[in-house]
């Protein structure tokens, strides 16, 4: 496969004018190459198209609280750049050594504090790219709120480079947080951690994040995170950003209000090892050589069975409590057979409650023999015809969607 | 001009009779004329039909119809739009959502509500109320703008500062697509895979097809909350205690601007207490933890002081507070003490660019002879001048027209937009190519096309071209004001 790296979003779409009039060769855009698993089979012909060479800083009122920048800045040199100021994009980004804003914004990166950070679709408010044909487009703009035209941004989101190549985005940003702090809840069963959930939707304080593990994914995560918590029982973690005395009061309420009989303790994980852990459940979808991770969508209510479920099957999973997202790791030490089965009972799991289980990684056999995808849903036929509008000759990330 | 023959006319109300019943109908002319317009009164035109559903099947059966017979047709809420985004133009059909305003489920423990798209805004909070638990856009017209016309327009309000507009808050969307298909996007569950259709589907102004069921999300009250008062002597002083506090740092929950014009109307219709001689005043709530409010609103009030406020005033309590907000809400209600007409502007610049635009402002309102008053979103640097006017003087709408191009233009000029909340509609058409190059607006067709293949649902309205329903020829009385390049 070629490679092509331009150093502006001119010759990028230089690139692209060209390539549509002459060879026609399927691109693939990448930024960090951290998602590269999604790419689709793949012709000989077809072209990498990296933007990791547009990472300009474009226009930055850091009091307007919004930023402009290359699609191909690091999401470590963003974050910097907006430390300088005190401020922060805060979504969890895995790899931000070498993931790229765009990348991520194409791939709908999120972590643990989608909780009380929001994602994505809280904080792109405006971008630029270039079509299939090499005509830049954009949307949105510089400003925190504006209505004018259809929101193309909303679907450049989580488009995975199908419908465009971005080159220039705008975020909102937040002012930085102080603090980070997480408490460790080691609970008798998944049914106490379902019960406090329940309690928490009235909880006085307000977490930014809340997780769950099953054993084998807590033990993965102590050892990363290098911390020494009981992981013998099932574990809900509430992470807590902002003042000391914000965190303090919450984290002394949270005790007084999770006081109950299934809870066996409530440990305060300190300041660095709370980044630390917060480090290690952004990166643990990349799980290695796992054979296969899949991320499963329900509703909140729903997770503390399907963890037990996964619990039963010695799945490595990890739950973001309040969003109804399951992200687990097959074992590998049982059969390809074994291994699928489990996949279409934990299918069968989400899909009975209108959710749906997709693959972010597998190995052979079971890559080609699983949809990637879950469930086909009737929104996916109007997915198809905007794809086709936008780019007919279906030359942009073949198979990098779920319609086709 | 009616884009129907008589008999095509017959037929579709024949027709929609056997769907809807007489009572879920109105085609006489004197009960037609109530549906002229919407908030956006500059421009006006009748529908043929306006037909009231109270079911989804019964909209599917009446899109149907539509096609058949070719008719354009036009979703509408509570008609409060105030970009013309419910303007038949053209004429055609009318298709009302007021009677489908149930709440389906209120879920809170996955934090969702499903709803009607006729149900309006202020019923779901009050439904809430108590739970703990909000719906969080509320626009100033919550008391009667309905959550479909609110996706349909992505609404903001006071507290979209902090809490975000109307696409931060809804999951998922269940709609009749414009060849009467019944389509679900999203739903419940955060995440599914693929392209956010949800999320593009919020603020398509009624061109992507009818909205039935709408997820909305619910958010956790605010523990605790102070609202604060500042009063000015100038508009100028005021606009920049705004740029001082975002640029400290602090992000109230709601940061909201009056000038003196706006006042003395509140004040002769509420008695509030507002100060008459004050340059301007800006409601301030902040909310969060108890145990950071407090310092939070005594940093505003510091930085209010260090910008030239005369008086920081606190509401002492829930009582007053409330008060503070219906004022703030009811604004435009107000206005009808100070003229007959009035066109309310919704431009939008960078926060820290409001001196200039309110300098802009002035400087329009003296040149053309156009009184304006000020009552607007601060925070996000979301202006909403409203021009005072005469309708019956065609003249003065000519001006009100010039001065609200010069404001709008001048937003684009300072790297903002032409619209921050109330949509493109009809009003506004002619500065998307302004905006937007002919690469985007090609592409914006192209999707519109996709989503809306005959462009009968919701004809001219957003996008310069595409979406006329074959009605190309139609001349529109007020044509979307011309943005000078
Ligand atoms: C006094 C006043 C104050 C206002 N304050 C605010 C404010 O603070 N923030 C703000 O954002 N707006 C504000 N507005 C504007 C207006 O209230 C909003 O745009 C609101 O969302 C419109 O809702 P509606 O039900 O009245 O919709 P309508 O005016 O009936 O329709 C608006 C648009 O939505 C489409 N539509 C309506 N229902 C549907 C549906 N079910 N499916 C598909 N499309 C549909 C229509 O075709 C039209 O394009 C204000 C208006 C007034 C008059």
């Amino acid at each position: 496969m070629t490679e092509f790296s331009p150093v502006s979003a001119k010759e990028l779409a230089r690139f692209l004018r060209d390539n549509s009039k002459g060879e026609r060769a399927q691109v693939f855009p990448v930024g960090g190459r951290t998602s590269l698993q999604f790419l689709g089979p793949q012709q000989t012909t077809a072209a990498l198209l990296s933007t990791h060479q547009i990472a300009n800083v474009i226009d930055y009122p850091a009091r307007d609280m919004t930023i402009t920048v290359g699609a191909g800045m690091r999401t470590s040199d963003l974050s910097e750049i907006l430390a300088n100021e005190n401020q922060e994009l805060p979504i969890d980004i895995s790899h931000n050594q070498r993931a790229t804003i765009g990348g991520a914004i194409s791939c709908n990166v999120s972590g643990p504090r989608r909780y009380g950070q929001g994602t994505f679709r809280d904080y792109l408010i405006g971008m630029t790219a270039v079509d299939a044909e090499g005509k830049e487009f954009h949307a949105g703009g510089r400003v925190v709120k504006n209505v004018a035209g259809y929101d193309l941004c909303k679907l450049m989101i989580g488009s995975r480079g199908s419908l465009g190549v971005l080159t220039e985005i705008t975020l909102k940003v937040k002012p930085k947080q102080d603090h980070l702090e997480a408490v460790w809840i080691n609970c008798e069963s998944f049914e106490t951690i379902d019960l406090l959930c329940e309690k928490m939707l009235n909880s006085a304080t307000r977490p930014v994040a809340m997780e769950a593990f099953t054993p084998a994914a807590c033990q993965f995560v102590v050892a990363d995170a290098r911390i020494n918590f009981p992981t013998d029982h099932p574990v809900m973690l509430v992470f807590y950003e902002g003042t000391e005395k914000e965190l303090l009061w919450q984290i002394g309420m949270l005790r007084s209000e999770l006081d109950h009989p299934g809870v066996r303790s409530i440990e305060e994980v300190g300041d660095e090892s709370s980044i630390l852990l917060l480090g290690t459940l952004t990166e643990f979808p990349d799980g290695g050589d796992v054979p296969a991770t899949f991320q499963a969508n329900m509703r909140p209510s729903r997770v503390a069975s399907f963890l037990e479920y996964c619990t039963s099957r010695n799945i490595s999973a990890v739950a973001r409590l309040g969003n109804g997202i399951v992200i687990g790791h097959l074992p590998d030490d049982i059969g390809h057979e074994a291994q699928k089965s489990v996949l279409n009972e934990l299918s069968a799991h989400t899909h009975n409650d209108g959710g749906n289980l997709i693959l972010l990684n597998a190995e052979e056999p079971i890559a080609s023999e699983l949809s990637w995808w879950g469930r086909a849903e009737q929104s996916w036929s109007v997915m198809k015809t905007i794809k086709e509008s936008l780019d007919p000759s279906g030359l942009l990330n073949p198979g990098g969607t779920p319609f086709e | 001009m009616s884009s129907t023959t008589e008999s095509s006319a017959e037929q579709l109300i024949r027709r929609f009779r056997d769907v809807v019943g007489e009572d879920g109908l109105l085609y006489r002319p004197e009960e037609l004329i109530v549906y002229e317009c919407d908030g956006y009164v500059v421009e006006k035109n009748v529908p043929d039909v306006v037909v009231f559903p109270r079911t989804t099947a019964q909209i599917i059966e009446l899109v149907k119809i539509c096609n058949d017979l070719k008719v354009p047709f036009v979703p509408r809420g509570a008609g409060t739009s105030l970009a013309g985004g419910t303007l038949p133009v053209g004429g055609g059909v009318m298709i009302t959502l007021t009677r489908m305003r149930e709440i389906l489920e209120i879920n809170y423990r996955d934090r969702y509500a499903i709803v009607e798209p006729g149900l309006v805004n202020v019923h779901l909070t009050q439904a809430l109320k108590g739970s703990g638990y909000h719906y969080a856009p509320d626009p100033s017209s919550q008391g009667a703008c309905t959550l479909g016309g609110n996706v349909a327009t992505n609404s903001g309000g006071p507290h979209t500062l902090k809490y975000g507009v109307t696409v931060n808050h809804v999951l998922g969307i269940e709609y009749v697509s414009p060849q009467g298909e019944l389509m679900r996007l999203g739903g419940p569950q955060e995440e599914m895979p693929g392209y956010d259709l949800t999320g593009m589907f919020v603020g398509s102004e009624g061109t992507f097809g009818i909205c039935t069921k709408i997820w909305v999300r619910l958010t956790r009250d605010p523990a605790a909350h102070r609202t604060l008062l500042a009063i000015f002597e100038t508009v100028k002083d005021a606009t920049e205690t705004i740029s001082a506090i975002i640029g400290a740092g602090i992000v109230p929950a709601a940061l909201e601007m009056m000038d003196q014009g706006i006042i003395a109307a509140l004040e002769e219709a509420f008695h509030f207490g507002f100060p008459l001689d004050a340059g301007a005043v800006l409601l301030i709530e902040t909310d969060g933890l108890e145990v950071s409010v407090e310092q939070d609103a005594l940093d505003i009030e510091r930085l209010c002081s260090e910008n030239g406020a005369r008086e920081v005033r606190r509401a002492g309590t829930e009582a007053e507070r409330q008060l503070l907000w219906k004022c703030r809400k009811q604004a435009f209600g107000a206005i009808g003490r100070l003229s007959p007409s009035y066109c309310t502007q919704d431009g939008v610049v960078p926060r820290t660019k409001l001196p200039e635009i309110l300098d802009c402002i002035t400087e329009s309102s003296e040149r053309h002879g156009i009184r304006v008053v000020n009552v607007f979103h601060a925070g996000d640097g979301n202006i909403h001048p409203i021009l005072l006017f005469d309708e019956r003087d065609p003249e003065q709408i000519k001006r009100v027209m010039a001065a609200s191009d010069e404001i709008l233009n001048r937003c684009i000029d300072l790297g903002g937009s032409v619209t921050g909340e109330h949509g493109i509609g009809v009003e506004k058409i002619s500065f998307m190519s302004r905006l937007f190059t002919e690469n985007d607006l090609e592409i914006m067709g192209r999707i519109r096309i996709a989503m809306n293949p005959t462009g009968c649902c919701s004809p001219s309205k957003m996008l310069p071209t595409a979406g006329a329903c074959g009605m190309e020829h139609i001349e529109r009385s007020h044509p979307g004001k011309q943005a000078h390049a």
